[in-house]
């Protein structure tokens, strides 16, 4: 070598190969190889002027990812593509930049700014106006005077003439471009309305959502299906089935939360020798003591007066750690001989061992508030017919969902629309439904109808349902009362889903709320959407296997032109999610729930049927929480089914592609709106697969998030303000003004505030690092527990604070999270794959070039 | 100009320290602060990093017939203080807390040159006229002895009882806190000072608790203090 190489670049070429083998880890063959090519590079690039070596340093991003990497035979193309790459895209930009890109677009924002408060006004004006004839229907003013009456005729008169007209608007058929042009027309419409404050937008967006859907939903059924072959009638038929399921779903939607009634709390009379005895019952199976004891701790705080309140234990599980704890708390502990009917019979038993006016219900895990009596007792002295009173169900964990998508109080979860909004628009048609937790109900009104229902697994909605049937009423209180555990593990959650799915379709078949005494019309409709809501499983399958039927089988489930088609379901899709996305926005992200659904769907799918074909089969399966997700692992088995899914997607897009380039011409469109459903299908089964990679979960007691102030008293006699962090029932974290001030081992005093009161608790510091401190709590006797569980899981303002701080939906920013969520899932799903199905992929995947952020 | 008068329930419940504290605070939120010691003990000084010898101050300026003001500090350009001095002669307490005499006194200020003005009141004896001020604070330690006192005591409107030294951990400073609560629900201030050492290791250091160390507890409850008297002063304006 020494022969024909300058002494220099000599030292050069060896600078570079000891720099591969040592610092990279390069094998030698690839690195003699690597050194060569580098200095064939050499020969024709100018490497070592500066702007070469600016361009290949680590610093400017351009190449990192690939200095990052052990270096491999095949650099040399990866770094001729990353290459070709740069000279075409631009560095991502900092947020910086791009904040300042967005003044650029200010004049817009202006116009904005000028047009909408006036678009307000109108509003306003109009809202004022009709204010008296949408307060009948509110129920604002229940008197027969001549005035309402006439405006009811009124209303009936204007109603009879719109639902002609409407029918006509639906049933008249369009042409093509007619039909584009009223579709724009309606869509502009919306567009302009949404704007507006008030439930006046809200009632003309449904109006047009109605009408746009119901117009597709009579386009379908007229002049969508093919009578004349058995393949294409069979499914269309089964997708059509499955839209018209989306379709009531959709409508009873739309009545059942038109009008969320937002009620208050009604106060007490002054005089406690007024207020009603109450049992609180907490039932409990199988749980651990850990769960149970700040339930029990938190219903001894409640803010009752001591002889109105009896406190019982209801042990299936007849553990002697349990009626040991219920003694040296001094509350009543009740067990039975059997385990009949389980929750449902707990419960019946203790009836009949109690005496108190009114039953609250706390399942094990769920921590009462203090003000929980006195916020929702008061409904009851005003109402005499009313029978249960429901609260949310708060979590302070996260559940599988959030914990995997890493959306915890980032987004509202799925609770969060039902506790929300839906109960709340049930609670106007007074519909509200037990939730088997966090409720009141009347000791006569249970007895007026023989006690808890025991023939369905779901027995407090069956419960609710028969105590509607006997002329009680029922309330939903929107106030957070009580907050527990979510439940552990994505199969835990899917079992939960499964039993009330299962129950609810029990309840359809044997006593179904459209039939039988003594409801209302708006209560079957609201009791019937809730029942629907658990059969969404089967149609979901559908849609997300739809498109194959064509692709695959060449069947044309959908007898028409793929343009008419678009110019029908675009609008359809377009309104009913935008009007959804305007009542359920501050509950529900738009096209979350598509993930979540269908993680359900096939789970659901077969219990459901099974229960529709056969009510009385399966049983009772209790919910597990409180464990320990302990390591990071992908549910292999709970994605099974929508591993199936995707494959069979994927084979549909193969199919599509093969049809494109070989099928007749006149099918191209068709194949091209069939490619972008399957696609959309991955993209939902890449978010359900997403969801089966199990997060980790690090400790056992679920630590509460907080921000809160409180004080710490150290051993020199000094004290100082602290931030509580999180908590937890032994321990907490705190943040302190400086750090250094506390060690670890130090034994120091909390002091905490509830209300006017300020608590001191030993605690020992066990880890601290900068400002943060880790304190675990010293054995404290029961009224300190007590005292502590009232300042931390039982305080009466925290859970009410949580949910406003949740961003507003924003339909295309979630679409793109959806999207991104669904491209997450199939990297997770790789991640965990068996090395032989990554290896080759990732080798194959370092070839892609990447985008690198602007150097700042 | 507002006037704040601080007095101890009894002696010993750390008055001059919040008096002190209180100036600090409330320079610090920008305002401009008068401190008057009227105890003959002569304490406040050494909150102020005053020199022990200096035996200037009001009290022997009247008695030898100069202007009762010549003696004041200057601590930066918003925080004055005048200190009692020391006095060879005896003067009775009575004498020196004439309410009248300080209310013209003070009126013979520049109305613009303080927003507030702080008194370091002797800790009181029932017999006691009614010191004219805007705001009048009574340090109060959450034990019997202060609760018998109080007992004794006519609240006027402006009137406020302010707890320093509390310990959350002991029982019979909570069930008293509990009870005054009750008892004096008008006057009570809804936050305590809190025991705390540096309290006292700032007058070892002869500064204020809010200069020495400006992020523990009882900093905390004296800026609390000075943010309620500012809120308090803010509506008034």
């Amino acid at each position: 070598m020494s022969l024909w190489l300058q002494p220099g670049a000599q030292a050069q070429w060896r600078r570079h190969y000891r720099h591969l083998r040592d610092r990279r880890g390069a094998t030698p063959p690839t690195a003699v190889l690597l050194t060569l090519a580098w200095a064939v590079a050499w020969c024709f690039l100018p490497l070592e002027s500066g702007r070469w070596q600016s361009l290949l340093s680590s610093h400017s991003g351009g190449f990192t990812h690939l200095q990052r990497r052990r270096p491999g035979i095949a650099d040399p193309l990866r770094y001729g593509l990353q290459f070709l790459w740069l000279l075409l895209v631009r560095p991502r930009r900092s947020h910086a930049a791009r904040a300042s890109r967005r003044e650029r677009f200010k004049p817009l924002a202006r116009a904005r700014g000028f047009l909408y408060p006036r678009a307000n006004k109108v509003a306003q004006r109009v809202e004022r106006h009709l204010r008296p004839a949408l307060s009948t229907f509110e129920g604002d003013n229940p008197d027969g005077s001549a005035a309402t009456r006439n405006t009811r005729w009124l209303l009936i008169l204007m109603g009879g003439t719109t639902a002609i007209l409407m029918l006509l608007v639906i049933t008249q058929p369009f042409t093509l471009p007619a039909q584009a042009l009223f579709s724009v027309l309606l869509w502009i419409i919306a567009l302009i309305v949404r704007r507006l404050p008030g439930r006046f937008s809200t009632l003309i967006l449904v109006v047009l959502s109605l009408t746009v859907s119901c117009r597709y939903l009579w386009w379908r059924y007229t002049s969508t299906l093919n009578w004349d072959d058995g393949l294409d009638m069979t499914f269309g038929l089964l997708l059509l089935g499955a839209e018209t399921y989306s379709w009531l779903v959709l409508i009873l939607g739309y009545f059942q939360t038109l009008w969320p009634l937002n009620r208050k709390p009604v106060s007490l009379p002054e005089d406690t020798r007024e207020w009603p005895s109450v049992d609180l019952m907490i039932p409990t199976y199988n749980e651990s003591l850990e769960v149970v004891r700040p339930t029990v701790l938190a219903a001894l705080g409640l803010d009752w007066p001591k002889d109105k309140i009896n406190i019982y234990l209801l042990d299936d599980g007849k553990r002697a750690a349990f009626r040991d704890f219920a003694a040296d708390v001094g509350v009543g502990y009740i067990t039975r001989d059997d385990n009949n009917h389980a929750k449902a019979g707990n419960l019946n038993h203790a009836l009949t061992v109690t005496q108190g006016d009114y039953i609250a219900i706390f399942d094990c895990d769920h921590v009462p508030q203090r003000s929980f009596l006195q916020m929702t007792m008061g409904w009851f002295l005003k109402d005499p017919k009313l029978g249960l009173i429901q609260t949310p169900h708060h979590f302070f964990s996260p559940d599988p969902f959030e914990r995997n998508l890493d959306r915890f109080r980032r987004m509202p979860n799925e609770g969060t629309l039902f506790y929300g909004l839906v109960q709340d628009g049930n609670d106007l048609w007074d519909a509200a439904f037990f939730c088997g937790s966090c409720a009141v109900l009347k000791r006569r009104a249970i007895e007026a109808i023989g006690g808890f229902a025991v023939e369905t697994v779901t027995e407090d909605a069956h419960t609710s349902l028969r105590l509607h049937r006997k002329g009680f009423t029922s309330a939903y209180l929107r106030i957070p009362q009580a907050a527990g555990l979510a439940t552990e593990s994505v199969s835990a959650h899917i079992g939960q889903r499964i039993r009330w799915a299962r129950g609810m379709v029990q309840i359809f078949r044997l006593d179904n709320p459209l039939f039988g005494p003594g409801l209302r019309l708006s209560q079957r409709l609201c009791y019937v959407n809730a029942m629907l809501h658990f059969l969404a499983g089967v149609p979901r399958l559908i849609f997300l296997t739809a498109p194959l039927a064509f692709l695959l089988l060449h069947a044309y489930i959908i007898y028409a032109p793929a343009v008419l088609l678009l110019a029908f379901v675009i609008p359809h899709m377009l309104h009913s999610g935008l009007t959804n996305s305007h009542i359920q926005g501050r509950y529900r992200h738009s096209f979350w729930s598509e993930v979540y659904d269908t993680v359900l769907a096939w789970y659901i799918a077969l219990p459901t049927t099974v229960a529709l074909i056969n009510p009385r089969k399966g049983k009772f399966n209790v919910t597990a929480k409180g464990g320990l997700v302990d390591r990071q692992y992908f549910d292999w088995s709970i994605s099974r089914p929508y591993l199936l899914l995707i494959l069979l997607n994927l084979s549909g897009v193969v199919a599509a592609i093969w049809r494109l380039q070989s099928g007749p011409a006149d099918e191209i469109p068709t194949v091209l709106v069939s490619l972008v459903w399957v696609f959309y299908n991955l993209v939902i089964l890449g978010g359900a697969i997403a969801v089966a990679a199990e997060a980790r979960q690090v400790r056992r007691n679920h630590r509460v998030s907080i921000t809160l102030p409180g004080a710490v008293q150290l051993p020199g006699g000094y004290a100082y303000p602290c931030t509580l962090q999180d908590y937890a029932e032994g321990g907490l974290g705190i943040v302190l003004p400086a750090a250094g001030l506390v060690n670890v081992g130090d034994t120091l005093t909390l002091l905490l505030q509830r209300g006017q009161q300020e608590h001191a608790f030993a605690a020992r510091v066990v880890n601290a690092s900068g400002e943060r401190a880790g304190l675990e709590l010293e054995k404290m006797p029961l009224a300190k527990h007590v005292d502590y569980i009232q300042c931390t899981f039982a305080r009466a303002d925290t859970w009410s604070l949580w949910r406003d701080d949740l961003p507003a939906d924003r339909p295309m920013k979630s679409m793109i999270d959806v999207v991104c969520l669904g491209f997450e899932g199939y990297r997770r799903l790789f991640q965990h794959a068996p090395r032989v199905v990554r290896a080759p992929v990732s080798w194959l995947g370092s070839f892609i070039p990447q985008r690198p952020h602007e150097a700042s | 100009m507002i006037c704040v008068a601080v007095q101890g329930c009894r002696g010993g419940t750390g008055a001059s320290s919040i008096v002190a504290g209180l100036a600090q605070a409330l320079v610090n939120a920008g305002e401009r602060v008068l401190c008057i010691d009227l105890d003959p003990h002569n304490l406040l000084r050494l909150h102020f990093n005053h020199d022990w010898r200096d035996g200037h101050g009001w009290a022997n300026a009247v008695n030898n017939g100069q202007t009762w003001h010549t003696a004041a500090f200057a601590l930066g350009s918003h925080l004055h203080f005048l200190p009692y001095g020391h006095s060879d002669i005896d003067v009775t307490p009575t004498n020196i807390l004439h309410g009248d005499d300080w209310r013209q006194r003070l009126k013979e200020l520049d109305e613009d040159a303080y927003r507030w003005v702080l008194l370091d009141l002797p800790a009181s004896s029932c017999a006691q006229d009614h010191f004219p001020a805007d705001v009048t604070l009574t340090v109060v330690h959450a034990d019997p002895a202060c609760h018998a006192l109080l007992a004794k005591r006519q609240f006027q409107e402006n009137d406020y009882l302010l707890i320093n030294h509390f310990a959350p951990s002991s029982l019979l400073q909570n069930d008293l806190y509990t009870l005054w609560q009750a008892q004096y629900s008008d006057c009570l201030l809804p936050w305590a000072i809190h025991q705390d050492e540096a309290m006292f290791e700032a007058l070892a250091h002869k500064r204020s608790v809010t200069a020495y160390r400006s992020d523990c507890l009882a900093a905390q409850g004296i800026r609390n203090l000075a943010a309620w008297l500012l809120a308090r002063h803010e509506e008034a304006a």
